[in-house]
């Protein structure tokens, strides 16, 4: 045995013990191929990493273990071998005993004279899934964003043609009953002149559900551009319109000052016309009506504003209903509306992260809290 | 009121006929011709197609553009006016069930002198009939007519 012949100072034969102690520990694959298309010698990792015995990748050509559609290009690195150019870089897959295969990444020196050759692999199998994973994600991603950006295009053209072909079959109902109560007032009688107006009313209704509508998807279309808002502002300026509109009406209004918030000031401004709007709609049966804006900084550390009033409130079972297109918890005749503001609220606020919720005690008037997701700008340091 | 034209261009001919009867219930009583599509308010504007033979002097007062038209769309149709020496001073109001931006946008920038959208209710429609015939066709001072002063 060969640990049994005495310990040789032969320097030579030192150094190609080191070499075979490193050619057996390598967890790259190293192998040594003959001119004549077969392997010579390989290491255990070779052997290990392909589950081959040594003896089984010796006895075929090295070409059969590639895979078949990587054949051609492996047989063109091959005769740059055989023209003297060193290969590196080149990866191809090999296929294990288990049926497997694993991609290997080879650095060969070209043939020598004695046509052999010396080559190290390296299994990037690892390497190769991820690389194909996220070519598949990227072109998922692609395959989605091409989607949303159809999707958009198709709302775009939705809400015109809402916006232009609905309306025109509108007006036609609403002018031709018109010019019909014009032209045969004389021979129709209350009922048939009630029915007229009743279809004009409905054409009317069904304009201003369409109008509605459309603002809420701009809402979503539009970009956010935020700012830090001051609500007090805003609410004062709202509460001035509502009582230059409706001089005789006497609510007050309590404003809180300085209440800021960041946010894209369009919106809350529509958000906050929403909310005091509904305040001031839902105060109007009240003898002593108000309507309260202020705001408190919840546990989260997050500002909560609020819209509160002693209006006819709503009942608090409905409550989830509040925020849906086109719900409404008041008839027409009570209180007119589309249905579309709370929805519209809820949109602008979940747009900037936030919450909204409502409070009511039927007849004692409702609460509506919102936040908005994004940081505050009330920071000691601002001061 | 004057005997000038005023180009009507819809393609809805329930729009057309109730701004017909908004205008006569404003006694706006100019002669009012209708194009229904976008090539005809270009034919008649421009004495080109079926027009090619009358050889007209006089533009109309007022242009009442809708957008959406068949054949060439009524942004196309103010493009034309506007880039055509004869009628680029010529006042365009557009007058569309449209009120998105964009549409409101392009028209001033490709410049319409006003744009209105229609209401759905007739009362208000002829209401604003009747603003824009009394403020177009009597208080506004229209460009002097190339037509008439060559």
């Amino acid at each position: 045995m060969e640990s049994q012949l005495p310990e040789t100072n032969d320097p030579s034969r030192r150094v190609e013990e080191d070499y075979e102690q490193f050619f057996n520990l390598s967890s790259d694959l190293l192998c040594i191929a003959g001119s004549d298309g077969f392997f010579k010698r390989v290491n255990p990792s070779f052997s290990r990493t392909l589950g081959y015995s040594n003896d089984e990748i010796l006895a075929k050509p090295f070409v059969e273990f590639v895979h078949e559609d990587d054949i051609a290009r492996t047989a063109d690195e091959m005769r740059k071998l055989v023209a003297g150019m060193p290969s590196v870089q080149f990866e191809n897959r090999y296929r294990c005993k288990d049926g497997s295969w694993r991609w290997l990444a080879w650095s060969t020196q070209p043939f020598n004279d004695a046509g052999i050759l010396y080559a190290v692999a390296r299994d990037v199998t690892a390497r190769k899934n991820n690389e194909n994973a996220i070519l598949q994600l990227n072109s998922e991603l692609l395959r989605q964003t091409t989607m949303l950006a159809e999707l958009n295009e198709e709302l775009e053209s939705f809400s015109f043609s809402v916006s232009h072909d609905l309306r025109a079959p509108l007006r036609g109902i609403s002018g031709f009953a018109e010019a019909l109560e014009g032209h045969s007032a004389a021979v129709l009688d209350a009922t048939a002149l009630g029915y007229l107006q009743r279809v004009k009313n409905a054409a009317e209704r069904m304009g201003l559900l369409i109008d509605d509508l459309l603002k809420l998807s701009r809402l979503t279309r539009s970009e956010l551009r935020v700012r830090s808002v001051n609500l007090s502002e805003l609410a004062e300026s709202i509460a001035l319109t509502h009582r230059t509109m409706e001089p005789d009406r006497h609510v007050e209004f309590r404003i809180a000052p300085n209440i800021r918030l960041d946010g894209d000031p369009v919106l809350l401004e529509v958000l906050l016309e929403n909310l005091i709007g509904n305040a001031w709609k839902f105060t109007s049966k009240t003898a002593d009506g108000w309507i309260e804006i202020g705001s408190y900084t919840q546990e989260d550390r997050k500002i909560c504003c609020f819209v509160k009033d002693n209006g006819v409130g709503f009942d608090e079972r409905y409550a989830h209903k509040l925020f849906g297109v086109f719900q409404r918890l008041h008839n027409q005749m009570e209180f007119p509306g589309t249905g579309i503001g709370l929805a519209t609220v809820h949109r602008i606020v979940r747009r900037h992260g936030g919450e909204v919720r409502a409070k009511s005690v039927i007849n004692h008037g409702a609460t509506f809290e919102f936040t908005l997701g994004l940081p505050d700008t009330a920071s000691p340091h601002e001061i | 009121m004057k005997s000038e034209i005023i180009l009507l261009v819809e393609d809805n001919p329930d729009d057309e006929e109730l701004t017909l009867m908004a205008l006569e219930k404003n006694n706006i009583l100019n002669e009012v011709v209708v194009a229904r599509d976008g090539e005809a308010a270009l034919d008649f504007l421009f004495g080109t197609g079926p027009h090619s033979s009358v050889s007209r002097k006089a533009l109309p007062a007022l242009v009442l553009l809708d957008l959406k038209l068949p054949k060439v769309n009524g942004l196309e149709v103010l493009q034309q006016i506007r880039a055509n020496e004869r009628t680029r001073l010529l006042p365009v109001v557009i007058l569309t069930s449209s009120n998105e931006d964009k549409d409101v946008i392009e028209s001033y920038s490709l410049g319409c002198n006003s744009y209105v959208r229609k209401p759905v209710n007739f009362a208000m429609f002829v209401e604003a009939t009747r603003q824009l015939g009394l403020y177009w066709l009597l208080l506004n001072q229209p460009p002097p007519n190339p037509g008439l002063i060559s």
